[in-house]
C-alpha cells in the first residue's frame, strides 16, 4: 500500500470505526460544554462539540492528535446529553454540572464556542441530527454563538432555512477554516472534507444572509498555506468575510502510529526531509514539547496576512502565541470589539492575555509607553465567575497529574496563578510569547509583573506603512 | 553556492529576515526549508534575575478549612457572612480573630483537647447588651 492510500485509510480511521453507527441514549456520554484549558488567552473558554469526534480527516488535526494519544479514548462516536443541554440553555438547568455552567456562563449569555475539538457540521451531524436541535435552540434564545467549521452539513435544507429565519437577530458568526488555497492542495490534507471553493460557497452563503463571518486561517502551514494565499484572502474577501483569524500549524513532540503516517505526509507535501527535525531546530525549547516555529520563520507570512487585512479595513486576528500582540480586536477569533447589529456578540471576556497585549502593543505604539501587565489586571474573578469554580477547575489538563486532594482545590484561577509565576512552565508568558512580555519585578500579592518588549520587525513594518495602532 | 556559504555572507546593517527574504528568491520549496533551517534559528530569552514571586501577603493572611461535618459550616454561618458563590470564602472573620486574641490573653485555655474558660475569667454582663469575659475579683 503506497503511503497515499495509508494517509488516505487513517483520514477516514473514524468513519470507518463507526460504519453504520445510530446513535442512541446509551452514547449520550460526552461532557461538553466544557472550559478550555487555552482559558490564559483565550476570549471564549466556553467550548462545546456536539460529538465526541468527528467525521473529517484533516491530516494536521490537533484534536485528533491529542485524542489518538489519549489511552482512554474510544474511537466509538458518542454524543452529548443535548436535551439537558437545551433545558440549560431555555434557563432549565436540571443537573449538578449544568446549573454550574448555567450561573457562569448561560445566565450571562456568555458567547457559545462551538467547534472546538470537532466539526459542528460534519458527515456525523448529517446522519445523527442532533446539533441541529440545540441550533434551534440558541436561535430560539438569541443566544450568541460562533461556530467553527468546514463541513458541508450546513448546506443541508434544514441548516440553511433555519439560519435564513434567524438572520435579522444576527446572534450567530461563523469561522469558515480555510488552509489550503486550491482545491488541489485541500484534497491532499483534507480527505473527507468538502474542498476549498465549497468552504468559500459556505462564507458567501451566509455573508448574503446577513453574519458576521470569518476566515479561520488555522493552521497557517508553511509550505503549504503560502502558495497561492493572496488569491484565497482575495476570494474570501470577495465571499463577505470580515476577519481572518491566523494561526501556525503546531507539532507534538509526542507522537502515535497514525500520527507518525501523518507526520511523514506532511513533510513530503511542505518540503522536508523529517517533519520532527525541521520543528526541532527551529522551535524555541522553552514552550516545551508542543513545538511552535519561532517568530522569524512566521513573520513574512503574517505581514501578508496583516497588510491585507490593514487594507481592506478587515479585523485582524491572531492566535498564534507569536505576533498575537496585532490582534485588532482582543479576541484572536476574530470577534468584533463592537458589534453594534446585535451587542451579544461582544458578550467574550477581556480578562486575558490576548487583549492585554493587544493593549500593550497599542499603548506602546500610540504613546510610546511601556506597558506593565499584572496579574490582577488580567483575570477577574468577580466578572469571570468560572474562574474560582473548583468543580469547573477539573476541566483543566493540568489536574491530570494532581492528586485527589490536590483537585478538590483547584480552579482556574490558581492555575492562571501557578502558571503565571513559573517562568519554567511553557505556558508561562514570558516562555508563551517567547519574550514578548517579560517579568521585570514582582507586585505586592508576589506575582510577576511582565512588560511589554518591542520586536526588530515593529520599527520596519511601520516604515514601510503598516500601522501598528489599530 | 551552498546554503553554508550563503548564510555566512552578510551585508552591514541588514536584518536577517532581509537576508532570508533575498536568499528565498527563485529557490525551490525543499531550497526554502532548508535556509530556514539555517538561518532561523529560535533566539534565546533572556534570563530573569529579579525577585521571584513567593507567597504573597494576601496568602499569607488566608486559611482553607475542612471541617469534619457540614453542621459546623451551617453553625458558621449563623455567626458570619459567607459568600457561597465563591466557594464558602468570607473577610469577615472578626469572631474568630476574637477567639483566637482570647486564647493568646489565656481568657480561654485549651487543655487534654478541650476548651474551657480561665479560672481567673468569669462572664460579666454589662446591663443586658453585651456579655465581656473579664478578669474575676481576688
Amino acid at each position: 500500500m503506497s503511503l497515499r492510500d495509508e494517509i488516505f485509510d487513517e483520514g477516514r480511521r473514524f468513519v470507518l470505526e463507526n460504519k453504520g453507527l445510530k446513535l442512541d441514549d446509551k452514547g449520550r456520554q460526552y461532557l461538553s460544554p466544557r472550559i478550555s484549558s487555552e482559558f490564559m488567552d483565550c476570549s471564549m473558554p466556553l467550548t462545546f462539540d456536539q460529538y465526541s469526534h468527528c467525521s473529517l480527516g484533516c491530516i494536521y488535526c490537533f484534536a485528533y492528535f491529542f485524542k489518538s494519544c489519549n489511552q482512554t479514548f474510544s474511537s466509538k462516536l458518542h454524543t452529548v446529553n443535548h436535551t439537558a443541554l437545551i433545558d440549560t440553555i431555555h434557563g432549565e438547568p436540571n443537573s449538578a454540572r449544568n446549573k454550574i455552567m448555567y450561573e457562569h456562563f448561560f445566565k450571562k449569555k456568555f458567547l457559545f464556542h462551538w467547534g472546538g475539538m470537532a466539526d459542528p457540521f460534519c458527515n456525523f451531524e448529517k446522519s445523527n441530527g442532533i446539533g441541529y436541535q440545540i441550533v434551534k435552540a440558541l436561535a430560539e434564545e438569541n443566544y450568541p454563538t460562533l461556530f467553527s467549521f468546514k463541513g458541508s452539513a450546513i448546506f443541508k435544507p434544514n441548516f440553511q432555512n433555519l439560519f435564513g429565519d434567524y438572520s435579522k437577530q444576527k446572534n450567530f458568526a461563523f469561522q469558515v477554516s480555510i488552509i489550503a488555497p486550491t482545491d488541489k492542495q485541500s484534497k491532499e490534507v483534507e480527505i473527507g472534507v468538502p474542498v476549498t471553493s465549497r468552504r468559500i460557497e459556505a462564507i458567501r452563503m451566509l455573508s448574503q444572509m446577513g453574519y458576521y463571518t470569518i476566515l479561520r486561517l488555522r493552521p497557517y502551514i508553511i509550505g503549504i498555506t503560502n502558495e497561492g494565499i493572496d488569491d484565497l484572502l482575495h476570494k474570501c474577501l470577495e465571499a463577505g468575510i470580515r476577519a481572518v483569524s491566523m494561526e501556525f500549524f503546531a507539532m507534538d513532540a509526542r507522537s502515535s502510529v497514525g500520527m507518525r503516517k501523518r507526520y511523514e505526509w506532511l513533510s513530503k507535501l511542505i518540503g522536508v526531509k523529517s517533519l520532527q527535525k525541521y520543528f526541532r531546530a527551529l522551535s524555541p525549547s522553552e514552550r516545551g514539547g508542543y513545538m511552535r516555529l519561532n517568530r522569524l520563520v512566521k513573520e513574512k507570512y503574517v505581514k501578508t496576512v496583516y497588510k491585507f487585512c490593514q487594507d481592506n479595513n478587515l479585523v485582524f486576528a491572531c492566535s498564534d502565541p507569536d505576533f498575537k500582540e496585532l490582534n485588532t480586536s482582543g479576541s484572536c477569533c476574530g470577534m468584533p470589539d463592537k458589534y453594534p447589529a446585535n451587542p451579544l456578540l461582544e458578550n467574550w471576556t477581556r480578562g486575558q492575555m490576548t487583549y492585554m497585549i493587544k493593549e500593550a502593543r497599542k499603548k506602546h505604539h500610540m504613546h510610546g509607553t511601556q506597558a506593565k501587565i499584572k496579574f490582577d489586571s488580567v483575570y477577574h474573578p468577580n466578572t469571570d465567575t468560572y474562574l474560582n469554580e473548583v468543580e469547573l477547575g477539573q476541566d483543566h489538563v493540568m489536574v491530570s497529574d494532581r492528586t485527589q486532594a490536590q483537585r478538590q482545590g483547584i480552579t482556574y484561577l490558581k492555575i492562571a496563578k501557578e502558571i503565571w509565576n513559573n517562568l519554567r512552565s511553557p505556558s508561562n508568558p514570558r516562555n508563551y510569547f517567547h519574550g514578548k512580555v517579560m517579568p521585570i519585578t514582582i507586585d505586592g500579592d508576589g506575582n510577576f509583573i511582565y512588560k511589554y518588549i518591542e520586536d526588530e520587525y515593529e520599527e520596519k513594518w511601520k516604515s514601510e506603512g503598516l500601522d501598528l495602532t489599530r | 553556492m551552498t546554503i553554508s556559504k550563503f548564510t555566512k555572507t552578510k551585508s552591514h546593517n541588514e536584518s536577517i529576515i532581509e537576508r532570508f527574504e533575498k536568499l528565498i528568491k527563485n529557490s525551490s520549496k525543499r531550497e526554502i526549508r532548508k535556509i530556514e533551517m539555517a538561518l532561523l534559528k529560535p533566539q534565546p530569552i533572556k534570563r530573569y534575575t529579579g525577585k521571584q514571586p513567593g507567597i504573597s501577603s494576601f496568602h499569607k493572611k488566608t486559611i482553607e478549612f475542612t471541617f469534619s461535618s457540614e453542621k459546623y459550616v451551617e453553625q458558621i454561618e449563623k455567626l458570619i457572612r459567607i459568600n457561597k458563590h465563591i466557594r464558602f470564602n468570607t473577610h469577615d472573620t472578626h469572631i474568630f480573630e476574637e477567639f483566637l486574641d482570647m486564647i493568646s490573653a489565656e481568657k480561654l485555655i485549651i487543655e487534654n483537647g478541650k476548651l474551657i474558660m480561665a479560672s481567673n475569667y468569669i462572664l460579666k454582663s454589662d446591663g443586658g447588651k453585651q456579655t465581656k469575659i473579664t478578669r474575676r475579683k481576688k
